[in-house]
């Protein structure tokens, strides 16, 4: 498989699950960019264990969550003679939450949902991206995660219970 | 039956996100990446060419070193011995 049709092939799998870490047009168009140029650099290394959805999947998960980091990075710098890095929590704050796959009607319901689910850990929040918004199974989300299928379950209730405690919260402010 | 409605009243929210629709990835995204593979395939070719400069550079200082020693060599000699100029020692 060549590098052209890789790209025909997933380039809207790889833009949508960033999207789906990001809620952002521009910032998911970089991550596009950064998995697809990891993807000609290694695609002569690539050993075909696992299927190139897999491998593209695998990828577009750790790109996504180094941007997230490095922009929490970048933002606790900025931050740090005012604010604590504690007060600032642990997530993004979507002020800029532009994700083109929600309607209008939904979009502050689920800006919310993804504002908590930002918060959670990374394993977790793949756990719910993968199982619930990509659809995938519960062995395809093993294989992208190198983690059995009784793992995914596991983090994916551990998800679940973290959001019902954080939306409470939420809602109790 | 409070286990299930607790159940339900997670799932519910969560439920939101199969609301999500796929959209197509911008069709301009693929001219920016042919740039950037471009930008590196040139920084690649310049890393490539100043190493080769410089790896040059190594060996003919190398080779100059190592020429120019052996000459060097006895004039170095006659400049760390001392000279004896005294005359009782060629009678």
């Amino acid at each position: 498989m060549t590098f052209e049709d890789i790209y025909k092939t997933y380039k809207d799998l790889v833009y949508n699950l960033s999207l789906q870490y990001i809620q952002n047009i521009e910032e998911a168009e970089e991550i596009t960019q950064d998995v697809f140029l990891t993807v000609y650099k290694s695609l002569y290394s690539f050993r075909k264990k696992a299927s190139v959805k897999t491998w593209l999947y695998r990828i577009t998960v750790n790109k996504s969550l180094d941007y997230i980091k490095a922009k929490q990075r970048d933002k606790r710098r900025a931050i740090t003679n005012t604010l604590s890095s504690e007060a600032y929590g642990n997530h993004i704050e979507i002020a800029n939450f532009n994700h083109p796959g929600v309607a209008l009607e939904q979009k502050e319901a689920i800006a919310a949902i993804f504002a908590t689910l930002n918060k959670l850990p990374d394993q977790q929040k793949t756990a719910v991206i993968l199982l619930k918004i990509e659809g995938l199974s519960q062995v395809e989300a093993s294989e992208v995660m190198k983690i059995s299928p009784k793992a995914i379950e596991s983090l994916f209730q551990r998800a679940k219970k973290n959001l019902k405690n954080l939306l409470h919260k939420s809602e109790g402010k | 039956m409070n286990k299930t409605s607790s159940k339900e009243e997670m799932e519910e929210p969560l439920n939101l996100f199969e609301n999500i629709k796929k959209v197509k990835a911008p069709e301009e995204l693929y001219m920016k990446i042919e740039s950037r593979v471009k930008q590196q395939h040139v920084s690649w070719s310049l890393a490539t060419a100043v190493a080769a400069v410089f790896t040059c550079l190594i060996i003919s200082e190398i080779y100059l070193i190592q020429t120019t020693s052996d000459a060097n060599k006895l004039a170095t000699l006659e400049l760390v011995l001392p000279q004896n100029n005294n005359l009782l020692y060629n009678e």
